[in-house]
């Protein structure tokens, strides 16, 4: 201990001489520790705030009842389950609605679930909660909202904290408890009393009882039967045995779909931690590594002196992890700070992408801190592991030797790609496909390491002898590479990152704009609020503007809420759909009433081939139609189904916005009419070109943060490369200042060195595109379809690649001249002086 | 849920009354507040029902029925039994239905009800209770055959008519209160049939329960139930046979919330006599006793506190607090002296109001069998 003590003590005394690499040591901690902790802070306040039929509102809901043959169950279904004994079995009605203030004006801009349990029949699950609280003192967000449920007053709903601040911050006279509530639903109906509720696991929902619901919405039909609570096997079983023949039990798909989403968004901010925390392990153990090397003749005299090598090891170590501490505990500060700085748009655009909340309002700091430290304490002891091996190896030896090149590598090599392999084509869920990304990308490293020999030699080869310095340079870029592995791998894996996601996002930006386009064929698109009817306006005006609006309703297929909308049967309409394949005659017996277009996400969650019946629960029955086509509906949660209008009856409910096809001059005489009611022009009426500016303005803010990670990745991994340069740099020193007393001037040398690195670089690059086209292939067609269950066509883009190639060897090249220039300064005596 | 007093919950006007009312109770484990002293508590109900009349003529079978204009209402079985081995049993099934409100919707025919089953063996207890609102299909009271039913719990009778006897009581899946596990397994099937008339309890049916303030009820029981039926416990069968006591009771005046509580006794008798007693505990005010003796043959006379004596003997504590489980109960009039001793001490039943529930030893000048329920200790 005292021996420590002294060396720490030592070792501190020589901080001042060693600031530069202490510094960078200590901010590529410090950067890891903030990643780490904004992430852990965005990822603890993600909520799944768009809960389905409010499954993630209540407690241990694995299982739903779904009618086999039924379009919906009906209120005597659930009686029926109940009466013979499945008394886990809870009603719910669920509508989603906009929510205005009494003068009409929108609260919320996006559709707010209003949700109605059977709050006595969650009184038999508080019952059983409470004869196992003596044996179970925990208490989920989802079993405290349940207590809470049946314990609330008359005529009141809950609301959470976040969703009340919103709306009091719209309207702060008027949204209080105890007075008349003047929110209404789209429809007008009045929102009961609001209480507010503080739990995790509600966001933008209102929760109150069934029969409140059915009092304040009218008969709503049951959305969903939930079994609520902890169900064993057997119990499973007999609730199996018990159903009636046309019900069947539907395990959820918590893991699939609904916390899919919040699933593949925390997985999302944790492989950026992860890839963060990778590469800023690399930069600590270059970081490592450079601290060492300049410390080794102080590190010998302490042999000389009888230290024994373990306990110089373990004097490291416990400075590695002392600093680690400081590190963690500024970088939670920071990470916080930078998580609630870029709260406001992280949240827009997290929201829109991934229809998640994110809340930032409560960060346990200790918490937070324990898991850094323990986190970033392994990371920098996995990243100490070869600095010190090699300081014990050093401190050893006189001299150090070239590792024999190890025998295990090409097997290796093969083993991981052949891994990656089977572990992609038998993956069914993300996390087995971001496994076998993983195993690629590892695979992708060892086979750059086990090329770069071959490579170098036949490039070498191919260099006239009468070039020596060339030839000399070529041959040293073998030994580099060989000494840079992990460097050159960080480069290689930064590339191929970003080639791979500039290419996803290009490719869905491009599909995205051919979508939109091909939709998008009505002149204007005029968005309808309660006060505004347009098409009674283009009537009374007596202006020849065609007005298309179509139906949609909401169903349930095969247990999942689905959308039914309309779509026109014309042949322009026909056209505008954006089809991943279709039948010959398609558009034909879609006309005739026979056939249904579905989108990839229906086709893909329920298996639907083309041609297959399926039974559409529609105008309160069931009819069968063929599905015709399959089309793309980039970003929509749900499946959806496409049928012409004439099938639908009066009564379906017509979406808010009408397309219009109609002149400029029709439209200012609609609109001027229109505003005498309180039409908003700006806000409610776009023309086509308009529309997708917008949205495909709205895509290029989304991947911002996509953008801001390639580049950030691309400088860690050139910085991590520089480091190892440095490193390197004292290692050739010998053969550099051998050179340079043969009379190779100061800046031949350092283009010699420049293109050393360069041409590892370039060849990492070179492995890199395969393997980053491979990647965003992988992205598209393995994440994004078990995410959400829609893909789009990869479009390799020349220039896109190029960009990133070059924006690459650009930051390389400058971080790499950064060290190479520093040295140039030195004058030869120094170096001659070294080498005696 | 923030811990809410007795009292404060009381004074709650709220959309379900029993169920904020038992589970403020229950969330302050308030021991021996039963439902039915607890519904009757005068601020509990958001509406307000018909009041029971003397002048009201209660008429068999339709009577067996639903009251819905009533606040509160409960069908009230107990049976004393026994196993092929001569183990004692002591089984209890209750429905309530309370009026919550006089709108009415898809979801709500104004009308909630609560079910509670207990069974007792001498080392075990289950216990279970049950929610569900009316209007939906899985609680409720039907006549044609007469059924009382909360989800697969249900009382029906054999035939038509309306007439409650012979009928089977079936129940399902009731935790074991040791245990702390769902006995998934657990049936309990009886068959109950009578040897004796319904017997009107009060006044023709009119049962006082309280002077000051004027609190009612209407009251019948059938103490002649002749129960034979099986239980069957994780896989084991067994035959149960004895005698059950029916209750039903509906009232919508209320009592005071000042009301401690309340202490009921069901006596059967070996010479085939039969006692109901009770004793309302009325702070500030002399207890109000009151009770029918019954005769063999079915004849009844209702019982004052000058003919009927209801004193505790002992305490004992159960689950922290004190209850009176030895009695002694006088009849002068009838040389009866009974000494009323609970079968075992943990006949707690605890669910949203824990309340004491269990059958009754009884000694002195006749023996017999019986049923205690002790409310607000």
């Amino acid at each position: 201990m005292r021996l420590l003590f002294w060396y720490l003590r030592t070792v501190l005394q020589s901080y001042p001489s060693a600031r530069f690499r202490l510094a960078l040591l200590y901010m590529a901690l410090m950067i890891g520790c903030l990643g780490v902790s904004a992430v852990l802070v965005i990822n603890q306040g993600a909520q799944q705030s768009y809960a389905q039929q409010g499954q993630g509102l209540l407690p241990l809901v694995e299982y739903k009842l779904v009618a086999a043959s039924a379009p919906q169950l009906s209120k005597f279904d659930y009686a029926q389950v109940h009466r013979l004994g499945i008394t886990e079995a809870v009603a719910v009605s669920q509508i989603s609605t906009i929510l205005y203030s009494a003068q009409h004006q929108p609260l919320t801009h996006q559709p707010i679930d209003i949700i109605g349990f059977d709050t006595l029949a969650l009184l038999n699950y508080r019952t059983s909660q409470q004869q196992k609280q003596t044996r179970q003192q925990g208490q989920s967000q989802q079993s405290k909202l349940a207590l809470e449920l049946t314990s609330l007053p008359q005529n009141s709903a809950f609301i959470s904290i976040g969703l009340y601040t919103k709306l009091r911050e719209q309207v702060p006279n008027h949204l209080e408890i105890d007075d008349s509530i003047v929110i209404t639903t789209a429809q007008g109906q009045h929102l009961p009393l609001l209480q507010q509720v503080n739990l995790a696991n509600m966001d933008n929902e209102i929760v109150m009882d069934i029969s409140l619901f059915a009092r304040q919405f009218g008969d709503t039909p049951i959305s969903d039967i939930l079994l609520v609570g902890e169900i064993s096997p057997q119990r499973l079983n007999d609730i199996r045995r018990l159903l009636p023949a046309h019900l069947t039990l539907l395990t959820l798909p918590s893991s699939e779909q609904n916390t899919g989403m919040r699933d593949s968004f925390k997985l999302n901010l944790l492989a950026m931690a992860l890839l963060m925390f990778v590469v800023c392990l690399f930069i600590v153990m270059n970081a490592c590594q450079l601290l060492i090397m300049q410390r080794l003749p102080m590190l010998k005299i302490f042999r000389q002196l009888g230290i024994s090598r373990l306990s110089i090891i373990t004097g490291q170590l416990v400075e590695l992890w002392l600093l680690t501490l400081l590190a963690a505990a500024l970088g939670v500060y920071f990470g916080v700070t930078l998580a609630l700085y870029l709260a406001p748009g992280i949240q827009a655009t997290l929201e829109s992408l991934f229809r998640v909340s994110v809340g930032f309002a409560e960060v346990s700091y200790l918490s937070l801190f324990v898991q850094v430290l323990l986190l970033s304490t392994l990371g920098i002891t996995l990243a100490a592991l070869l600095p010190v091996k090699q300081l014990n190896q050093t401190l050893y030896r006189a001299d150090s030797t070239s590792p024999a090149k190890s025998f295990w590598f090409t097997p290796m090599t093969w083993l991981l790609l052949v891994s990656a392999a089977i572990t992609l084509w038998l993956s069914q869920t993300i996390r087995v496909s971001l496994m076998g990304i993983a195993l690629l990308i590892l695979a992708g490293c060892f086979v750059l390491i086990a090329c770069y020999p071959y490579v170098l030699n036949a490039t070498s080869a191919l260099v006239p002898k009468r070039w020596p310095l060339l030839h000399w340079s070529l041959q040293h870029s073998l030994w580099l590479s060989g000494r840079s592995k992990i460097a050159c791998c960080a480069f290689f894996i930064a590339l191929m990152s970003n080639i791979g996601m500039n290419l996803m996002v290009d490719s869905f930006r491009q599909a995205t704009h051919d979508w939109l386009n091909q939709r998008l064929i009505a002149d204007y698109y005029l968005y309808q609020t309660d006060n505004i009817d347009a098409a009674t306006s283009i009537k009374q005006l007596r202006l020849n503007i065609q007005a298309v609006q179509r139906f949609e309703l909401k169903a349930q297929y095969a247990g999942l809420p689905i959308q039914v909308h309309s779509h026109p049967s014309a042949t322009s309409f026909i056209a505008a759909l954006k089809t991943q394949s279709q039948l010959p005659d398609a558009g034909a017996v879609y006309a005739a009433g026979q056939g249904a277009y579905v989108n990839q996400q229906f086709a893909l969650r329920n298996k639907i081939k083309l041609g297959q019946s399926i039974s559409v629960p529609l105008n309160s029955g069931v009819s069968a139609f063929a599905v015709v086509g399959i089309v793309y509906d980039y970003g929509n949660p749900y499946g959806q189904i496409l049928l012409p209008p004439k099938l639908f009856d009066d009564k379906s409910k017509r979406s808010n916005v009408l397309a219009l096809y109609a002149s400029a001059a029709q439209m200012n005489t609609l609109s001027e009419h229109l505003e005498q009611q309180g039409f908003n022009r700006a806000q409610q009426l776009y023309s086509a070109d308009q529309l997708l500016d917008l949205s495909m303005a709205t895509f290029e803010r989304t991947f911002i943060i996509t953008d801001s990670l390639n580049i950030v990745t691309l400088l860690v991994a050139a910085i991590s490369l520089a480091c190892g340069i440095i490193v390197l740099m004292q290692d050739t020193k010998p053969q550099l200042t051998l050179l340079r007393t043969l009379g190779v001037s100061r800046w031949v040398m350092q283009g010699l060195s420049l293109l050393q690195y360069l041409f590892l670089c370039l060849l990492a690059l070179v492995f890199a595109i395969p393997f980053g086209v491979l990647l965003s292939w992988l992205l598209i067609n393995f994440i994004n379809k078990q995410a959400f269950y829609w893909t789009y066509p990869l479009n390799i883009s020349i220039s896109q690649i190029t960009s990133v190639s070059a924006m690459g060897l650009l930051l390389v090249s400058v971080i790499i001249l950064l060290p190479l220039l520093w040295t140039n300064n030195k004058p030869l005596i120094k170096d001659i002086r070294w080498l005696s | 849920m923030a811990k809410l007093s007795f009292l404060r919950l009381a004074t709650l006007i709220t959309l379900y009354p029993i169920m904020v009312l038992l589970l403020g109770a229950c969330s302050d484990q308030s021991v021996g507040s039963d439902p039915k002293s607890v519904l009757f508590s005068d601020s509990t109900p958001a509406v307000k029902g018909t009041p029971a009349s003397p002048n009201y003529v209660i008429t068999l079978p339709a009577d067996h029925l639903a009251h819905p204009d009533f606040s509160v209402e409960w069908w009230y079985l107990t049976a004393n039994l026994h196993d092929e081995n001569g183990a004692d049993y002591a089984f209890q099934w209750t429905l309530f239905r309370f009026k919550t409100r006089d709108q009415i919707n898809a979801w709500d025919n104004g009308q909630s009800y609560m079910a509670h089953v207990s069974l007792h063996s001498k080392n075990k207890h289950w216990f279970a209770e049950r929610f569900a609102r009316g209007g939906v299909g899985n609680a409720g009271v039907t006549e044609q055959p007469l059924s009382l039913f909360l989800d697969d719990w249900q009382w029906q009778a054999d035939e038509g008519q309306g007439l409650l006897f012979p009928s089977t009581i079936t129940v399902r899946n009731i935790p074991d209160t040791q245990m702390k596990q769902p006995a998934q397994d657990i049936e309990v099937s009886l068959h109950l049939s009578t040897h004796g008339p319904f017997v009107l309890h009060g006044q023709k049916g009119y049962s006082v329960k309280s002077v000051t303030p004027p609190l009612a009820s209407h009251y019948y029981s059938q103490p002649f139930i002749q129960v034979t039926g099986g239980l069957r416990v994780n896989g084991q069968e067994h035959q149960l046979t004895g005698q059950g006591w029916f209750d039903h009771e509906w009232s919508s005046q209320l009592m005071d919330t000042s009301t401690a509580g309340w202490d009921w006794f069901s006596i059967h008798l070996d010479n085939g006599a039969k006692i109901m007693a009770f004793r309302m505990r009325l702070p500030g005010q002399t207890d109000y006793i009151s009770g029918s003796y019954i005769e063999p043959n079915g004849t009844s006379t209702a019982l004052s506190s000058s003919e009927l004596a209801l004193v505790p003997h002992s305490q004992t504590q159960v689950a922290g607090r004190l209850f009176p489980l030895t009695w002694r109960l006088s009849l002068a009039n009838k040389n009866i002296e009974l000494k009323l001793q609970a079968n075992k001490s943990d006949q707690l039943n605890s669910g949203r109001f824990a309340y004491y529930e269990g059958a009754l030893n009884i000694s002195g000048t006749h023996s017999g069998k019986g049923f205690m329920e002790l409310t607000g200790y």
